[in-house]
């Protein structure tokens, strides 16, 4: 018996703990997702939509799309967002500085002019060069502005500040949305009289490969690419059984910059994005939470598992190491300002199960599960556990994965069903047989390499302006 | 030794291993069988009866269509009761005709009622409505609903105030679907809160009603039910009551935040000489979500009365109050734009903007 | 005399469609928004019906649709009870009459025939 074996020992345990605590929230989830996906398309199916979608008395909404040098296909972009079902509704493009034509072609598009307009700066931002309205009185609910460079963060809140409206929905602008998008969303804020709802999460989908006309999406096509394809299963998996499990708990801490519902009173009270975070979506849902939470007021973060906004996913490497990467400096961002809720029972579950369980099981997860790999093929090299452990161990490690994988495939078939044919569940399937060896390394040694940049760059990295815009999380 | 013996590593031996991997791999298999096996389901579901739809949709439309008085008439083809015995069929049949009668008025939305009884369906819709499976009687209750079956009017009163917020949402679409204003009076005893969803669920369907007077509408203004009275405010609202403007004002010094906000939307509707006073007293005591609201009510019936209390807010330090106090002065103040321009004059940042923010506003 | 008629429901579109026939019109029935822009590629439509809410594409585009290919095609829309807002919006890209749901057919013929202008036609015979 000697030190070594004893810090072998111990750290064993470390792992085979974490490992089944892992498993276990895993296995809960998915048992608790059912339940609340079952209910809320029940739910759905006895609701008369079309009712409310022009509706005078529906609260109002502003849609805020900020935009970074997407010339090519912003017009069509306004177009698909122009087309959705809603009255009471206020399309917010915010050009942030783009380099290129952006503006110039929304004008032509669109008949616009440059128009007086004071905004009241409730969340500073930089400065706004110009807004602009459509001269054609069927585009009304378009505003168009012109600002300068500033970052998503700082796009959006220049969004928030011009919203005359009670509630904000802060998409991509490149997401095709559902026609009762809009509808579906606001719903759950509507639907609250005891609790107050103040952010309502929507799902994101894959649009690699489907069929988009018109602005908006014809055919549902499961992506012919592997990163696409797998990203399809993914996020399968995130948002019908991850987010709907936490949502059933109100203990839900991300809602995708690329989709989600506010309420604007709560956001200007908390601030409005933060500008010094590349995850500035989770970063607001953390601080509004926050916020209800220390004035005890009763609230809630409802979630909508229907389909109802499609992307693009990044479809090479590249593009997904470096979305990744930036996904996990986002998440040690948001931790580290809100460090104060770490196990702190004054923020109730928020303090003592999601801000642990993001911090151990998402910030923590690529640094444990690859040390913990590379200690145990050293301790199968040096003699200490034989092959024969290691490949049980992988195995059960793995069937879980799987496991875990077709039990959402289950549920996308058994719910929204968007890939109809056999043969594309059939894929999708025998896509996900590869993650554990291909897709899932990548994604750990992405989010490693952007926690040593953390560690690197602590200090030179307050200007994120000129990074562009993140992708989507899920 | 004693620690040796204790060795994590002896827990982990490769058989307990293989046996919980084991376990997935059959669990595994099973999932795979279900998926498969309810996309099986699914297929067959859409594409054998598909000639099946079709030729009902197409007998339904030329039914309806004939000029027959007599209801006694109607004949089924005898090919479409095979069908109709699947339950998928006829729920198919059944949904078919509810979205008819939801879109036809009068003689021809009477046809679809005699073929719905007539199918027998609406014993398909009572076992529906008797069923514990809480969307089994959602359901129930809409199609007897659409149907306009009112003999069932008394079950259906009773769930108005069901624990299941789905099941008495429906019912009291029903109710009101059924009587009208009169249809209402499960408001007296609704002790569940009605949610905004609800609320406006019932009002676009109030629209299209003549507005005759709303018999219950002062009690409801003093519900114990907050929402209650956020119901009936918005009524008084949209019917322009003004018979219950005192009760309405009352309903200002409310404790709940969003009554006190729909109260000050509804007097604008329902306004007299007093109420523009009568909001800008209260607008000292609001929160600034409610003062927003006030502003946007005094804007349609404020006056050169409250001038100097509007005046005093362009120094209010929120923005957003700034320019509503500034809109209310343009719209209704006898020398509105006067006013402002000195102020602008006086204090160009941020008067200026404001003055041409609300120039271009309401050049309209 | 062509009419374009586009409705989600799909058994009130054949309604619709046996009505219309009986009437003597060639009717070319469409149950979503993307099939009645199909269309209007290939046929000229004497008028166009159109629900407001249709799947994939809305019924203000297919409106739009049909007074980019000519502008005095008569379009007539169809919306649910409480739509007003949505037929403002249908005035503005200029459509020339609608119709609120329930509707008796017998309403909606008439409104066809006046906007084709064979009213007075059935009027005299």
């Amino acid at each position: 018996m000697n030190w070594g074996f004893l810090i072998l020992e111990i750290f064993a345990f470390g792992i085979f703990l974490y490992s089944i605590v892992l498993f276990a929230f895993y296995v809960f989830i998915g048992v608790f997702s059912i339940g609340e996906t079952r209910k809320y398309i029940h739910q759905n199916r006895v609701t008369d939509y079309r009712r409310i979608a022009s509706s005078l008395h529906a609260p109002s909404v502003s849609i805020i799309a900020p935009a970074y040098n997407e010339g090519l296909t912003i017009v069509d972009n306004v177009r698909s967002l122009l087309s959705i079902y809603y009255y009471n509704l206020e399309v917010i493009i915010v050009n942030d500085g783009s380099k290129d034509n952006s503006l110039q072609k929304l004008i032509d598009a669109y008949q616009l002019e440059k128009i007086d307009f004071f905004i009241p700066d409730q969340i500073p931002t930089k400065e706004v060069r110009g807004v602009y309205k459509s001269r054609n009185p069927v585009l009304r609910k378009v505003v168009v502005v012109d600002k300068v460079n500033g970052g998503k963060a700082d796009a959006l809140n220049v969004g928030v500040n011009i919203a005359s409206n009670d509630y904000i929905i802060c998409i991509d602008v490149d997401c095709v949305l559902e026609q009762d998008a809009i509808l579906k969303m606001v719903k759950p804020f509507m639907e609250a009289t005891t609790q107050r709802v103040i952010a309502s999460g929507g799902v994101i989908r894959i649009a690699n490969s489907s069929l988009v006309e018109h602005g908006s999406l014809v055919k549902v096509k499961l992506p012919k690419d592997y990163l696409p394809r797998m990203q399809t299963l993914e996020y399968i998996r995130a948002f019908l059984l991850g987010r709907m499990a936490w949502s059933r708990l109100n203990g839900l801490l991300l809602i995708s910059g690329a989709f989600g519902a506010f309420d604007k009173e709560i956001v200007i009270k908390c601030g409005g994005y933060n500008r010094n975070t590349v995850g500035e979506d989770m970063e607001l849902v953390v601080r509004m939470r926050r916020y209800m939470e220390e004035r005890k007021e009763p609230y809630k973060v409802t979630y909508i598992p229907d389909p109802l906004c499609w992307t693009e996913a990044p479809a090479s490497y590249k593009v997904l190491g470096r979305q990744r990467n930036r996904w996990i400096r986002g998440t040690y961002e948001t931790l580290k300002f809100h460090k104060v809720m770490f196990f702190n029972p004054r923020y109730r579950l928020l303090g003592m199960v999601s801000y642990p369980y993001w911090f151990f099981f998402e910030l923590l997860a690529p640094v444990i599960e690859f040390l913990g790999f590379i200690a145990f093929l050293v301790m199968v090299f040096a003699g200490l556990v034989d092959w024969e452990l290691f490949f049980a161990l992988f195995a059960v490690v793995i069937g879980f994965n799987y496991l875990y994988s077709v039990f959402a495939v289950y549920m996308e078939v058994k719910t929204y069903n968007q890939y109809r044919r056999r043969t594309d569940i059939a894929k999708l399937l025998l896509t996900s047989l590869s993650e554990p060896f291909n897709f899932h390394p990548f994604v750990v040694w992405s989010s490693i390499r952007g926690l040593v940049d953390i560690l690197r760059n602590q200090h030179s990295w307050g200007d994120m302006a000129r990074e562009g815009f993140d992708k989507k999380k899920s | 030794m004693i620690l040796s013996l204790l060795s994590i590593f002896d827990f982990f031996k490769p058989g307990f291993f293989y046996a919980t991997a084991a376990v997935f791999a059959v669990l595994i298999v099973l999932l795979l069988v279900l998926i498969y096996w309810n996309l099986y389901e699914r297929k067959a579901a859409f594409f054998q009866p598909q000639s099946f739809r079709v030729e009902f949709e197409l007998w339904v439309s030329k039914w309806i269509l004939e000029d027959l008085q007599d209801t006694d008439t109607i004949r089924v083809p005898l090919k479409f009761a095979k069908h109709l015995k699947r339950p998928n069929n006829r729920q198919f049949a059944l949904d078919g005709l509810i979205e008819l009668k939801k879109s036809v008025a009068g003689a021809v939305g009477d046809k679809v009622v005699a073929l719905y009884l007539e199918l027998g369906f609406k014993e398909d819709s009572l076992k529906k409505l008797n069923s514990v499976v809480w969307h089994q009687k959602v359901k129930g209750i809409n199609e007897l609903s659409v149907m306009q079956q009112e003999d069932m009017n008394a079950r259906i009163f009773k769930l108005t105030n069901n624990r299941n917020k789905y099941i008495r949402r429906e019912a009291q679409s029903a109710m009101f679907n059924f009587y009208g204003f009169k249809g209402l009076r499960f408001l007296n005893v609704l002790t569940h809160a009605i949610s905004d969803w609800q609320q406006l669920n019932l009002i676009e369907q109030l629209r299209p009603l003549d507005p005759e007077p709303i018999p219950g509408l002062s009690g409801w203004l003093h519900s114990d039910n907050d929402t209650v009275v956020i119901f009936a405010l918005r009524l008084a609202e949209i019917y322009q009551c003004f018979e219950v403007h005192a009760d309405v004002v009352h309903c200002l010094a409310h404790a709940n935040e969003a009554v006190r906000s729909q109260a000050a939307k509804t007097l604008k509707e329902i306004a007299d000489d007093s109420t523009a006073d009568i909001l800008c007293k209260q607008y000292t005591v609001e929160t600034v979500r409610n003062q927003v609201v006030l502003l946007n009510s005094l804007a349609v019936i404020a006056g050169d009365a409250q001038q100097p209390f509007l005046t005093k807010e362009l120094d209010n330090e929120n923005a957003f109050l700034k320019l509503g106090a500034a809109r209310v002065i343009a719209t209704c103040c006898s020398n509105g734009w006067a006013i402002l321009g000195a102020k602008a004059r006086e204090q160009p940042s941020p008067f200026q903007k404001i003055y041409n923010h609300l120039r271009f506003e309401l050049k309209k | 005399m062509k009419i374009l008629l586009v409705e989600d429901a799909t058994a009130l579109l054949r309604a619709i469609e046996l009505k219309l026939k009986k009437i003597g019109y060639e009717v070319y029935p469409c149950a979503d928004g993307r099939q009645a822009l199909e269309e209007l590629e290939s046929v000229t439509p004497d008028l166009v019906i159109t629900d407001i809410m249709l799947p994939f594409v809305s019924g203000l585009e297919v409106l739009n649709a049909a007074k980019a290919k000519n502008k005095r095609t008569p379009v007539i829309v169809f919306s649910a009870m409480g739509q007003e807002n949505a037929v403002e919006e249908a005035f503005l890209l200029g459509a020339d009459d609608y119709v609120v749901k329930p509707f008796g057919l017998k309403e909606l013929e008439m409104r066809i025939k006046r906007l084709l202008g064979t009213l007075n036609a059935d009027i005299q015979s």
